[in-house]
């Protein structure tokens, strides 16, 4: 997806209309990352509900 | 002594061939030899190979787990909690594997709808215990283990006792209440912890030793939260994540060097995208 420059993790999340509080944990370019973290170009954001079935 | 004479007619029962450097017993046999002398096929199997005898069982294993290795499974300790989807592979995995004993929680009966995923869970299991299904299994599978049951669903106050007589719990849970409590206990006690944690056709897998990050995150909020609650679970995804989990339990035990820690291993069957993220 196209955005900004200097946006971070949370403006995608706002984007995508996510409620933020279902956001449990997020990966930039497989590193833990938060919602402030700032993003580049080609990043890959991954961010996670809360999961714990088995 | 009484072994002396049990691991003698061992030796006279074993056999040997150019593909292994050890000679090998089958099953049948040794449980014989232990019945006569009086000695738990628990006992027996390490007795056997602290001797450099193999179980002929474990002969495929070898190449990956010698004799050492071997060895440290029969003589390992862990702990499943929950024995639904991935508690029962991981159950079944490690008996083939050779872990010698485990110490089994759960306090769910099998339902109809477990049986898309519960390997333990069939039509004459059904509204039986879990852990009734896991002992039998045990015994028709590997006969050399030993199974601790606590029919149970585990609170706090349970934990500290029965990690402190294993090498290693694992995480087998189903929901995330209680994975936080377990992995706080875990670091307490000084156990490693290996978890794993699945919903729809996604699942991820984590190793923790105390003071390690953790995935703690993932299970933060309420029951509902958890996207296994809409997503459902698929079989597939809860035996892949099983077998992680068991993989990276035979690593801790036979050289301590299991591969996730501080890591998390992702799966998503449906994009077949696998990815190990760093925590």
């Amino acid at each position: 997806m196209e955005i900004q420059p200097g946006s971070t993790v949370r403006d995608i999340i706002h984007n995508l209309k996510i409620p933020e509080e279902e956001v449990k944990i997020i990966f930039v370019n497989g590193q833990s990352a938060d919602t402030e973290t700032v993003l580049h170009d080609h990043d890959r954001v991954g961010f996670f509900p809360a999961i714990g079935g088995g | 002594m009484p072994w002396k004479s049990f691991v003698g007619d061992v030796v006279r029962a074993s056999r040997s061939t150019d593909q292994y450097p050890f000679a090998f017993i089958s099953g049948p046999e040794l449980l014989q030899l232990a019945r006569e002398h009086a000695v738990t096929p628990w006992q027996a199997q390490q007795l056997v190979l602290e001797k450099g005898i193999n179980l002929e069982r474990y002969l495929r294993n070898y190449s990956s787990i010698d004799l050492h290795m071997q060895l440290a499974l029969a003589r390992s300790k862990v702990l499943i909690v929950g024995a639904g989807g991935l508690g029962g592979y991981v159950l079944e995995m490690l008996a083939r594997l050779g872990v010698g004993t485990f110490l089994a929680a759960d306090g769910d009966t099998f339902e109809e709808s477990t049986l898309n995923r519960q390997l333990l869970g069939t039509m004459a299991s059904l509204k039986k215990f879990k852990l009734d299904a896991a002992m039998d299994r045990l015994q028709l599978i590997n006969p050399f283990t030993k199974l601790e049951l606590f029919p149970e669903f585990l609170q706090a106050a349970d934990l500290p006792d029965l990690l402190s007589r294993v090498d290693l719990v694992l995480d087998c849970l189903g929901g995330i209440l209680f994975r936080n409590t377990l992995l706080k206990a875990a670091h307490e006690a000084g156990c490693p912890l290996v978890t794993g944690f699945v919903a729809g056709q996604t699942g991820l897998a984590c190793t923790v030793y105390p003071g390690d990050r953790s995935p703690e995150s993932f299970w933060q909020g309420s029951l509902e939260q958890g996207a296994e609650q809409v997503l459902g679970t698929l079989s597939t995804i809860v035996g892949l994540i099983a077998s992680i989990q068991s993989h990276e339990a035979v690593a801790i035990v036979t050289r301590n060097q299991p591969g996730l820690r501080n890591k998390v291993f992702l799966a998503d069957l449906d994009k077949c995208f696998f990815q190990t993220l760093d925590l």
